[in-house]
């Protein structure tokens, strides 16, 4: 359409290409830019409880961060929407908190058990990847709501029954902000890795078109498996460090839908299938979010769906993909 | 290598959608696929590539048997195809398009290299930074032909190439073609007009409701009462 | 325990229909514009608050909700479609888009409800006469009769809305191509707004009638028929009528045996894992047809 007519000429399309030789499209600098802005953004996280009263707002800021670029890794590229992802947080939280709670385990092993936990599950949950569409969205969120169920059968000493798990112990607040800092910013860091090499490439291949991906060799049912694996195993660990953060966890707030529709608004609103979007959607939304609710407490649920519904309508491939939809020459510098 | 097929069989339900067809596609040579709508030129693709599992038969590449497997496999095994209607990746640029092909011990550099080779070669090397969805349908048929120019298969099934494609483009097309047959690529063409497969093909196989109708040379099938009827006396 | 049983089987029948007329108007707005309703159960919802207001606060009988929540609900879908329709139909992704669309119109509603009635749950009081029946030993209240009963009308209406009349054999061919309806000459958009509209009627008149079996609701009931709804269709095949109603008859099934063999927290399971286990057997659905998206 109107694109094709702003092509360049052979002779500098052909220059522009070598220059930027392994990075596909984008151009050398933005992928540095990018990093430095992660380092800062690390850098200042690092000083905010010298400077702030309380870390809660910031400690919810990258959890968010952490989970909607996770979705993003599964969603945003192979166009799969896991309304269940809140299993994954939830069994993350159940896995720490239980550990920590009837074991007596260290914090170092209660993460790494839900890690554990968080991958083993999207193992089990692989074979719904078989599944399209609304059924794979549908199925994904029954079996969220399966294993909520299981939890409140289970007994109580294993996992708290219907009224949760309460964390005795103490844990440093300020150490596990630290921890979900380094969660939030190394979820992205994957993302922006998994981006700039050729299988970043294939996974959005496989989201435009999954048959003429693997009829190209590019091994889909793989590459797809990895994603959702690492995908869970983010948003469990988010899980855990929430649960022992807020050292009380209980099914419905674990397994609260609304993590799974929040973390999916989120990086849609920034950009699904782009690494700054998630990002970017998170902290506008969490900023927001906040505001609202301290000035308009009633209508706060009332203004997020109106943002979520306007954003769909008029910015469908949310901020970062409707920009480099409008704005080609951006296309070098925001991925 | 050649692509043998052996009393392939398929059905959907009750509709027998390929029965008993058996043909070779020999390298340095082009193979064509007649029939009408609906006569099973579909299914046989799909076949070949790993999306349908053949109920019967076999599908074999140089003597290994490739029935039922997965199509990323299939493709690693040598064999391309194109789709009716383009398949392109749409929200990649149209260099990315290739870079995305798994590459098999290259370096990025020669990769790239290639990648805009192809692109020159198809006349798109201009347009090597546009989304792929920006593309008109007729580019996009030759953004695959590029595809299948770096993941060079040994054998290519080109479905409905020339199909709504304008004619200074067709000659990209066939220039590649007779490029690929010179270097023994076996070419497996799939159209359902009767005239360009005439010109092309060395052999014809014409399917009708599943069955393989006719085959031979274009001259022995034009003229065999058999394809005269299916094509003409059905329709009056 | 055979009287137990009878009830349960009552019981299963009635939610039964009732989730089928739930998946029903669901599917045929999925099949027709192949976008998901993620607000369906806040317009079932709105149609339960509805009966609400018609018995509770005017104090007519439920009868009336009826067609006044078929009317309201069919008004606001036509505005709704007319803010949004075109844009989502064209999006590039339009399940993707229509999913997080009506998530955020889910939102609204509820936080109007919330806004309007308070977070407390609200039941319908209303008076029939007489207030059950009694079938071979089995008490049966009459709101559950006028309920199924208005359902069992209902279902048959839809079916020949469906296969007898034009718009309704349009909208099945939808479900299968949409592409080909466009040659023809359908106006697919125009489809596309009747389907909405009649859906989201039907979606009211489910609301009025869940309200009188399950008579207490509150503003965040919306996702759970969401839900419900989405498992029913899934479970019976997107885009099949027939399909949906099969899934609601199963999962009511599944629900109310398993509540009475083994207990409340098991009956919510097992709805869920039925849904698990068909679709891992028949990915497509009970009578679905395979590969949905080409």
């Amino acid at each position: 359409m109107s694109m094709v007519m702003q092509s360049v000429p052979p002779a500098e399309a052909a220059r522009s290409v070598r220059q930027r030789a392994p990075l596909f499209r984008l151009h050398r600098a933005s992928i540095w830019i990018w990093c430095l802005t992660l380092a800062g953004i690390s850098l200042v996280a690092v000083a905010i409880p010298a400077v702030s009263a309380g870390v809660s707002f910031w400690f919810y800021l990258f959890q968010w961060i952490a989970l909607a670029s996770a979705l993003n890794l599964m969603a945003g590229t192979t166009g799969y929407v896991p309304f269940g992802f809140a299993a994954f947080f939830g069994i993350g939280a159940y896995a720490a908190a239980g550990l920590t709670q009837f074991h007596h385990a260290p914090t170092w092993a209660a993460l790494f058990g839900a890690m554990a936990a968080g991958a083993l599950l999207a193992v089990l949950f692989a074979p719904t990847l078989r599944l399209r569409g609304v059924f794979f969205s549908v199925v994904s969120l029954s079996l969220a709501i399966v294993l909520r169920s299981l939890i409140v059968l289970l007994p109580e000493d294993v996992a708290g029954g219907s009224s949760g798990i309460t964390i005795t112990g103490r844990h440093d607040p300020i150490l596990l902000y630290y921890l979900m800092v380094a969660v939030s910013m190394g979820s992205v860091a994957i993302a922006t890795a998994i981006s700039v090499t050729p299988h970043g490439l294939r996974l959005k291949a496989i989201g435009d078109d999954l048959h003429a991906a693997q009829i190209i060799g590019v091994n889909a049912k793989g590459l797809r498996l990895a994603m959702w694996v690492l995908s869970g195993t983010i948003a469990a660990m988010c899980g855990a460090l929430e649960g022992l953060y807020s050292s009380a966890i209980d099914p419905a707030a674990a397994f609260n839908i609304l993590i799974s529709t929040k973390a999916i608004i989120y990086a849609a609103l920034g950009g699904l299938g782009t690494v700054m979007g998630p990002v970017i959607g998170a902290v506008i939304m969490t900023v927001t979010d906040e505001l609202i609710w301290a000035r308009f407490p009633i209508a706060n649920l009332f203004i997020l769906g109106l943002i979520v519904s306007a954003t769909v309508l008029f910015f469908p491939r949310g901020i970062v993909g409707s920009l480099l939809q409008r704005h080609p020459r951006f296309r070098r510098w925001f991925f | 290598m050649s692509l043998q097929i052996s009393n392939l069989s398929k059905s959907y339900g009750r509709i027998r959608a390929l029965s008993d067809v058996s043909l070779a596609v020999h390298p340095g040579a082009a193979l064509g696929i007649m029939g009408v709508n609906g006569a099973g030129k579909s299914t046989l693709l799909n076949c070949i590539c790993g999306f349908a599992t053949p109920d019967a038969g076999a599908i074999e590449l140089g003597g290994r048997g490739l029935g039922g497997q997965r199509p990323d496999l299939v493709s690693r095994a040598g064999i391309g195809r194109t789709f009716q209607v383009p398949r392109s990746f749409r929200s990649l640029t149209v260099l990315e398009n290739l870079l995305v092909v798994p590459s098999r011990g290259e370096s990025p550099g020669v990769r790239l290299d290639r990648a805009h080779h192809a692109l020159e070669k198809v006349r798109l090397a201009t347009l090597a930074d546009n989304y792929a969805g920006e593309l008109s349908g007729g580019q996009q048929k030759l953004l695959e032909l590029a595809r299948i120019l770096i993941l060079e298969p040994k054998v290519v099934l080109f479905d409905e190439p020339l199909a709504g494609m304008h004619s200074d483009l067709c000659r990209v097309f066939l220039d590649e073609v007779d490029e690929m047959l010179s270097r023994s690529v076996a070419v497996m063409l799939v159209c359902h007009d009767p005239g360009i497969l005439y010109r092309l093909a060395r052999d014809i196989v014409v399917l009708h409701e599943g069955r393989v109708l006719s085959s031979g040379s274009p001259a022995a099938v034009r003229n065999d009462p058999a394809v005269i009827e299916a094509y003409l006396g059905v329709q009056h | 325990m055979t009287s137990l049983m009878t009830g349960a089987i009552v019981n299963a029948v009635a939610l039964g229909i009732l989730y089928g007329l739930l998946g029903l108007s669901l599917t045929i707005v999925y099949g027709a514009m192949r976008i998901a309703n993620l607000a369906h159960g806040e317009m079932v919802l709105a149609g339960s608050y509805v009966a609400y207001v018609v018995t509770t606060k005017l104090g007519y009988s439920p009868v009336v909700a009826i067609p006044t929540a078929f009317v309201l609900l069919f008004v606001l879908a036509l505005a709704l479609f007319a803010v949004a329709g075109r844009r989502l139909l064209a999006a590039r992704d339009p399940e993707m888009a229509s999913f997080l669309f009506f998530y955020g119109v889910s939102l609204m509603v509820a936080s109007g409800l919330l806004f309007l009635f308070d977070a407390d749950a609200r039941s319908v009081i209303f008076q029939f006469q007489p207030l059950s029946y009694r079938v071979l030993g089995l008490v049966i209240p009459k709101a559950r009769v006028v309920a199924v009963g208005v359902a069992l009308l209902l279902v048959p209406a839809l079916f020949l809305f469906l296969y007898r009349t034009t718009p309704g054999k349009a909208l099945r061919a939808a479900v299968m191509n949409r592409d080909a309806l466009r040659i023809v000459g359908v106006d697919v958009e125009r489809l596309s707004l009747v389907a909405f509209s009649v859906s989201a009627g039907i979606a009211g008149v489910t609301g009025v009638l869940l309200a009188l079996v399950f008579p207490a609701f509150t503003p965040f009931s919306g996702l759970d028929y969401t839900i419900t709804g989405f498992v029913v269709i899934v479970l019976g095949g997107l885009g099949s009528p027939l399909g949906a109603v099969l899934g609601g008859m199963l999962f009511a099934f599944s629900e109310q045996l398993t509540t009475l063999w083994i207990g409340q927290s098991a009956g919510v399971l097992a709805g869920f894992l039925i849904l698990v286990l068909v679709v891992a057997i028949r990915p497509a659905g009970l009578i679905g047809q395979a590969e949905w998206k080409s």
